[in-house]
């Protein structure tokens, strides 16, 4: 069933729009749960929440994707465990390596600026970065950090080598923090 | 430190971005399956072919002494060549994506090829997906998908993404995309109305349902969905931001709907050609 036709079934608030979006994403929604998420239970609830949250969300909204609205959630939901984990243990290795490759950006605000600077505001500046990349690259990016994928996952996917994608993603994440010194400095 | 701040900030990027970078990679080698997938007695062949081969159109060509004022030319590549055969179940996807020669990274003109070989992308992949899995399954399948230039004139260019589907039935669907060559980027229905002050929804539906009534009126074998009590609000009433439209080699706005969307499936693909009075 396609995409449309799904969201139809939330909108006349027909359950079997849950059935169809997770034949449609169980797999794919799993995957980032998985890359973020050590344990089986953690992911197998980060689904079951996903569903839950998509079918109380829809309406009011009507994605344009709901693929990329189903991602978003689940991935949203695993960060919020991570967050909360007090004990530093439901994430994965992968996850937390990407998680200390992001933490180098932060390294140009001071805790004041950290406080100021929402998700939005760094968010519109990461998609201004992303539309400036040439489209290999954004997707390597985006695989890393959004997606969470291993580096050599990433290097499988797209037939490069581990090293290649290391220091392409090296390049980035250095481009990125000039970006957001430069744009966010005046925040200061 | 909160760990996961950046990694939250990530996580607002432009559905394009996420969609994008999920596509399957365009590899030059064979098609791959499932190894777990084993396959009926009887396939008789199976074709992959999967080739990047530049493709100018030679009308596109013609122009390049023209160039416009966005200073890019647009022209399709080939992006997917993919054949398929077996005993009940035939696939032909010959897709290319849009190409902004000349363009630069993060223009407009790069932007409207980038968004729109996603959607060609992202319509192929979940049709291939489909077929793939009917492949498996009992019973005939078919698969079409294909894209040519409608119109490459010195304002507009336009690419055309035809899908054909049949299982038990067949399905055709057209996707059109109309890029401005005088700003780059690509045209909506409401842009193109933009600062006219009409209410074009309504002025296009109207138009759209007197020739409708005017068709039926001249051969009554053609029949819409309007007017007819028995289908309710199944009846054509208005069409949408998101309704298919492109403009012709003739500089004429025209409207396209799907098999069965506003007709018969019997009756095909339906256009309605709007008098320039209404746009213009």
């Amino acid at each position: 069933m396609r995409d449309a036709e799904i969201i139809e079934l939330y909108w006349k608030r027909d359950q079997r729009a849950i059935r169809e979006t997770q034949n449609s994403y169980q797999r794919y929604c799993g995957r980032i749960a998985a890359n973020l998420l050590a344990s089986y239970e953690d992911r197998e609830e980060c689904l079951n929440d996903t569903w839950l949250n998509t079918w109380n969300s829809i309406p009011p909204q009507r994605p344009d994707s709901l693929k990329a609205y189903v991602a978003k959630i689940t991935r949203n939901l695993a960060l919020n465990r991570i967050k909360h984990d007090r004990a530093g243990k439901r994430s994965t290795g992968e996850a937390d390596a990407s998680f200390e490759e992001l933490e180098q950006l932060e390294s140009f605000s001071s805790d004041s600026v950290e406080d100021q600077i929402g998700a939005k505001a760094l968010a519109g500046e990461i998609n201004a970065f992303l539309a400036a990349q040439p489209l290999e690259k954004r997707k390597l990016f985006v695989r890393r950090y959004f997606y969470f994928d291993s580096v050599q996952d990433i290097a499988d996917r797209y037939d490069m080598k581990e090293s290649t994608v290391k220091s392409t993603l090296l390049r980035m994440r250095r481009e990125l923090a000039k970006r957001l010194d430069t744009d966010m400095g005046g925040i200061r | 430190m909160n760990k996961t701040k950046m990694a939250e900030a990530m996580g607002e990027i432009d559905d394009r971005y996420v969609l994008e970078a999920d596509m399957a990679p365009a590899r030059a080698s064979h098609l791959t399956f499932p190894r777990a997938a084993r396959w009926a007695v009887g396939i008789a062949a199976l074709l992959s072919i999967s080739v990047l081969v530049p493709n100018v159109s030679s009308q596109a060509a013609e122009t390049l002494g023209n160039l416009p004022v966005v200073g890019a030319y647009f022209r399709l590549v080939t992006f997917r060549d993919w054949d398929y055969e077996d005993a009940s179940h035939s696939a032909s996807v010959h897709v290319e994506n849009v190409e902004a020669d000349g363009a630069e990274t993060g223009s407009a003109a790069a932007e409207a090829a980038s968004n729109i070989n996603l959607d060609m992308n992202l319509i192929t992949d979940q049709l291939m997906t489909e077929f793939k899995a009917q492949v498996q399954a009992d019973g005939y399948s078919a698969l079409d998908i294909s894209t040519d230039v409608v119109t490459d004139s010195d304002r507009y260019y336009v690419v055309k993404l035809s899908t054909f589907v049949s299982e038990a039935d067949g399905y055709q669907e057209s996707h059109y995309y109309t890029i401005d060559k005088t700003t780059g980027e690509e045209v909506t229905l409401k842009s193109l109305f933009a600062g006219t002050g009409t209410d074009y929804i309504t002025a296009v539906s109207d138009e759209i349902k007197r020739q409708m009534r005017e068709n039926h009126e001249k051969d009554s074998n053609k029949t819409y969905w309007l007017d007819d009590p028995l289908l309710g609000d199944q009846n054509f009433t208005s069409i949408t931001d998101s309704t298919q439209f492109y403009i012709n080699a003739d500089g004429h706005l025209v409207i396209a709907f799907a098999e069965g969307d506003v007709a018969p499936m019997s009756m095909g693909e339906q256009e309605f050609i709007m008098p320039n009075s209404i746009w213009k």
